[in-house]
């Protein structure tokens, strides 16, 4: 085993271990996801006192540009080792969308410039590779609908670590190719992601690698928060009213209203008013659909959509996203392909932004809520925009002009 | 092993996922689901996203 079993003093004081979401066992701060005892998801454990004694939004706004000024609610022992720059992303005052869909106060946080990947993932390794490699681990791997794996490898090669990334077979070029340039090993699986989840968390069993969205989910998934942290800091350390929040395994948008949550228990903001929409495709929805039909159980589906980075059938965290979207007085909404590719071309020729699929899916259902009036115009509203378009080229590349192709003379133009 | 899978009303907990030769319980009959001679079933975890 290379993995240290020891724990720092100064990961003691601010985590106190792993705990179970769903029956509360604890379990000590090392590379473990499950409880053995009835299979809940493990989370990171904070010793809250211990924070609150230290955390300000001074200590915040004096550290570094980048989601490291929060590390003092982020599950690594130690000083960053990899992912110095993630995060700090622009919080974009969208006026002329906003102006579109009859939004008076509307923002778009614009994780497509996230470093160095250009998508939200790259908040998530940050901490995932850094806690990895506290455990002492020497190989990195992901499952990934393709953003997870660029960040992955990347990230891996920023730390010579040994990197193995398994993807589902009929991903678009650019996320293949954005990976294969870091040099990892590309295990490309005949199959949906769901397919390819369940063959990881087999082949986690059998090896020593810090997976990171399995082994390592616990530290992984509260890289997220930053998200909500950015937010409230960015609005002048406030929560805003509405925001909307495209959903694959549930994970992101349960982490951002925790986030919002974690920051007012400190007392680093007022106030959590604040309803939580989730944005799926509707090639993929089993959370919106469960909104919809009024169920607490997600019923998996088979992906089918244009929008790959978030066609994830068997959402494991679901559940939670869905309990969130209703504490908070939320909805959910979804986006066919059409919508999809609507969507990208929308915020692209109102705010000069290119996103990815799964931001076009995000911004039609921003466009659903504002017309049924969900969002009303008053309303302070955040779209979180997670991904890059040069990614998913595929997506839009039927659906614009052609050049204008000239000889070089005056006479031709 | 019971007691793990399934809650106090004997439904497979949550975060259970069942497969029987790599398809998911649910796409099939969920605990009716029929097993026959030489069924490879796998029990996993809910696993994160990417």
């Amino acid at each position: 085993m290379s993995r240290k079993s020891a724990v720092s003093d100064i990961l003691k004081q601010k985590i106190k271990g792993l705990k179970c979401r769903e029956c509360g066992k604890l379990y000590p701060p090392v590379a473990l996801h499950v409880c053995e005892f009835c299979f809940g998801p493990l989370e990171v454990d904070y010793n809250y006192d211990e924070i609150r004694r230290h955390i300000s939004r001074e200590r915040i706004e004096n550290g570094p540009k980048s989601l490291w000024r929060y590390a003092d609610l982020l599950p690594v022992e130690g000083p960053p080792t990899v992912g110095l720059y993630a995060g700090f992303t622009p919080l974009i005052e969208a006026k002329n969308l906003g102006a579109e869909l009859g939004l008076k106060k509307l923002y778009i946080k614009n994780d497509t410039v996230n470093h160095p990947t250009l998508s939200f993932k790259d908040r998530v390794v940050a901490i995932a590779i850094t806690r990895a490699m506290e455990l002492g681990f020497t190989a990195v791997a992901c499952a990934s609908t393709g953003n997870l794996a660029n960040s992955v490898a990347a990230h891996a090669a920023e730390a010579r670590l040994r990197c193995y990334v398994f993807i589902p077979g009929d991903l678009e070029a650019g996320k293949i190719l954005g990976s294969l340039i870091y040099a990892p090993t590309i295990v490309a699986v005949e199959g949906n992601y769901d397919d390819v989840n369940r063959l990881c968390s087999e082949v986690a069993g059998e090896y020593d690698w810090a997976f990171v969205n399995i082994n390592i989910r616990p530290y992984y998934a509260e890289g997220s928060k930053t998200l909500a942290f950015e937010t409230a800091e960015q609005l002048g350390w406030k929560a805003p009213d509405h925001v909307v929040v495209p959903v694959a395994s549930g994970s992101l948008l349960t982490k951002i209203w925790k986030g919002f949550n974690e920051l007012k228990m400190l007392g680093l903001i007022d106030r959590v008013d604040m309803r939580v929409s989730g944005a799926q495709a509707e090639g993929c929805a089993p959370v919106a659909s469960a909104f919809k039909e009024g169920r607490d159980f997600i019923r998996p589906v088979k992906p089918k959509t244009i929008a790959k980075s978030i066609a994830i059938g068997n959402p494991a965290d679901g559940y939670y996203a869905l309990k969130a979207v209703h504490e908070s007085k939320g909805a959910f909404e979804t986006a066919t392909d059409e919508e999809t590719v609507e969507g990208i071309k929308l915020l692209a020729r109102t705010e000069g932004i290119f996103a990815e699929t799964a931001g076009g899916v995000t911004i039609a259902v921003l466009k659903k809520l504002a017309q049924k009036g969900i969002i009303s115009k008053e309303e302070t509203v955040v779209a979180y925009v997670t991904g890059n378009g040069l990614k998913t080229q595929e997506a839009v590349i039927n659906a614009v002009d052609e050049v204008v192709r000239i000889d070089p003379s005056l006479d031709s133009f | 092993m019971g007691v793990r899978l399934c809650d106090e009303s004997g439904n497979l907990r949550r975060f259970v996922n069942i497969y029987v030769n790599e398809e998911d319980i649910r796409f099939r009959q969920g605990k009716e689901t029929i097993l026959s001679d030489g069924d490879e079933i796998s029990i996993v975890p809910a696993i994160a996203g990417g």
